[in-house]
């Protein structure tokens, strides 16, 4: 017999046993919709996290420390240190914070194209047209992050004055909406924490669009100011404290730092310098190790499924066997080898392997399609999709769950090509 | 020509050994018709299944037209049984969820006739059953004698040398069965082809060339067309 005849045949004996193998198939469904989620919602969340690393950091950066604690690796910081000029104690954690000194030698090692510092301060509130206060803070414009923006923009770096605020404020402090408040001043009441106070005023020039990141809560708080403006406002603040002139990190630009092989490079001299040192792709690294973990554990209990279903399918073709032992004693009477009669059941479990993953997949992706809008909507997810289906996996899948339903299907069509064709024929 | 040289077969082993057949040598003439008579449990069936390569003697020899059927392996014998044999049983064996077509396709497909090649056999063996206008029914549509009808296109549809009828009139009444016997001594005569029926029948025993007696596993008498009488 031909594939061609043994598939039309095979197909055929499906379509007797509709409900049988319809049901049976729904079994094996169960696991490929399973499966099929959990592979599109670990697409969807590492393709996530690849977007909010490209929002928050710039590819061809590293993270720099004093210490590498700050990256919370180890370390015995967050037991009371020896007081020393250069620490700060941050969220329990005693720090060791960089100085100028540090800043000129990081930028002072080869490979290395420029050290940034985002002056990062709280303020003690922001107000606006209404006069409502919010919390806040500032921090430098770092012109190699790549932000979306509601309304206006910044085309390299922002200059003095100026101010890029998050969309969220708007409503809040008063503004109609985010083109109208473009060339709008909005306020930054600063508290020095050794006293004075002082009220200052910038342009708005942009605004965020709502931020597509987990990060932060539900609010990005923080306005990007020009480096000068932000510098004045960190030195202000910290006047007479520890913080005076020390920074919690900086950011180290590399030159070509795309390329990975010097990324590492830089990452390594910085490290064997004492400096703690991260770049994007390690915090990808971590995202995307907890979004692998998830999805390990997801597959798992689709797989358990895929076992209930395999013995599943066994069962059905056994059925399928002893119900049709007259046609196979048949087929052999009339000369059909017992290598073509196990083909024909093991194609047949295969057509139930191909419609419950079909069947499956089809479900996995009308649901997504139905639901990736409200959950994004429910988790702020902003544009971002959770359930990412792309075709080469949902084919592979497909083309496993049939190799499944083939294993499965080898027993049954081996009880099948063995049965003796006179005893066979005597079963009415 | 059919020869068969002491052949024996026994079922089982020792004690429980039972001998179906024993010492059976007969000379069958080829493109004749044969009937094989006895009552149930003679052994004539067990001599059906030898001859038709479903079953192998326990001892002796079966020629087939020239082809020894002791010596061919297990791929060989199906050989044998898809391109030179043709069955017809007393339960027709069709499936009645296929349409005539894919029923007498069966055997095609197992020879792996190319399908361009197939449908003309296929229609030409209704025609000569008189079911073309059937087609494309379902076979579990059709009447008793219509199922066997189709049956025999199945069996000749590959143009066999032999074909092997076990009771093929054991199921249907005596006016449908007449013309089944009928169309079967029409189309091995066409055909040129040795037709072997297996009856308990005396009517259709008596229209054969040539009838063989079993009992007991044993050959009682061969007689053949006229010397009966």
């Amino acid at each position: 017999m031909n594939w061609g005849d043994i598939i039309r045949r095979s197909g055929r004996a499906i379509r007797q046993a509709k409900i049988r193998t319809l049901l049976t198939a729904a079994a094996l469904a169960v696991g490929g919709f399973t499966l099929t989620a959990t592979l599109a919602a670990a697409n969807g969340a590492r393709a996530y996290g690849n977007k909010l690393i490209d929002t928050n950091f710039d590819p061809s950066s590293l993270i720099v420390a004093k210490n590498k604690n700050v990256f919370g690796g180890g370390g015995t910081t967050n037991k009371p240190q020896p007081y020393s000029s250069s620490f700060t104690n941050v969220g329990g954690k005693t720090i060791n914070m960089l100085d100028q000194q540090d800043l000129n030698k990081l930028a002072s090692f080869p490979g290395v194209q420029s050290v940034f510092e985002p002056y990062t301060t709280s303020v003690q509130y922001i107000t606006g047209p209404n006069g409502s206060k919010y919390t806040g803070s500032v921090e430098a414009f770092n012109p190699n992050i790549s932000h979306q923006y509601a309304a206006g923009g910044v085309t390299g770096n922002i200059p003095e004055g100026k101010v890029v605020v998050p969309a969220d404020y708007l409503s809040l402090l008063g503004y109609k909406n985010a083109q109208s408040a473009i060339g709008q001043n909005i306020n930054i009441q600063v508290r020095q924490i050794l006293g004075g106070q002082a009220d200052k005023s910038y342009t708005i020039m942009a605004i965020l669009t709502p931020p597509s990141t987990l990060i932060g809560g539900n609010v990005n708080s923080t306005l990007f100011l020009n480096a000068n403006d932000a510098r004045s406002i960190y030195d202000y603040v910290n006047k007479g404290t520890i913080n005076y002139n020390r920074f919690l990190t900086a950011i180290v630009r590399v030159k070509d730092g795309t390329n990975q092989a010097k990324l590492n490079a830089v990452q390594n001299e910085i490290k064997n310098a004492g400096y703690g040192a991260e770049s994007a792709k390690n915090a990808q690294a971590v995202i995307n190790q907890i979004v692998n973990v998830l999805q390990i554990i997801i597959v798992v209990f689709g797989l358990i499924t895929l076992v209930a279903s395999f013995f599943g399918i066994v069962n059905t073709q056994y059925i399928s066997v002893l119900e049709r032992t007259r046609e196979i004693g048949l087929m052999k009477a009339l000369g059909m080898s017992s290598k073509n009669v196990s083909k024909l059941f093991i194609v047949e479990a295969a057509w139930i392997g191909g419609i419950g993953a079909v069947l499956g997949s089809i479900v996995a992706i009308i649901i997504g399609v139905l639901i990736n809008p409200w959950i994004s909507n429910k988790i702020n997810f902003s544009n971002s999709r959770l359930l990412l289906f792309r075709p080469s996996q949902v084919i592979g899948l497909i083309i496993f769950l049939i190799i499944i339903a083939v294993i499965a299907g080898l027993l049954p069509a081996r009880k099948a090509a063995k049965l003796d064709p006179i005893e066979a024929l005597r079963t009415e | 020509m059919i020869e068969l040289d002491n052949v024996n077969k026994i079922y089982g082993k020792k004690d429980t050994a039972f001998t179906a057949l024993a010492d059976i040598n007969l000379k069958l003439p080829a493109d004749k018709s044969i009937a094989v008579i006895g009552k149930s449990g003679s052994g004539k069936s067990t001599l059906l299944h030898l001859i038709g390569g479903l079953d192998r003697p326990t001892s002796g020899s079966i020629v087939i037209n020239g082809q020894d059927l002791s010596k061919l392996s297990k791929k060989e014998m199906d050989r044998y049984r898809s391109h030179d044999l043709g069955f017809v049983f007393q339960s027709f064996f069709v499936e009645a969820n296929q349409s005539c077509y894919q029923n007498v396709a069966l055997p095609l497909e197992i020879n792996r006739l190319p399908v361009l090649k197939r449908k003309q056999l296929i229609e030409d063996a209704l025609v000569q059953v008189e079911l073309a206008d059937k087609i494309k029914n379902k076979a579990g549509t059709l009447s008793g004698g219509q199922k066997q009808r189709l049956a025999i296109a199945r069996a000749i549809v590959t143009k066999p040398k032999v074909i092997l009828a076990d009771e093929p009139t054991g199921n249907l009444d005596s006016a449908t069965g007449e013309k089944v016997i009928s169309l079967l001594f029409d189309l091995h005569y066409k055909q040129a082809a040795t037709l072997v029926i297996v009856t308990h029948d005396s009517d259709i025993a008596k229209a054969c060339d040539v009838q063989v007696y079993i009992k007991d596993g044993k050959i009682e008498k061969v007689t053949t067309k006229g010397t009966n009488k």
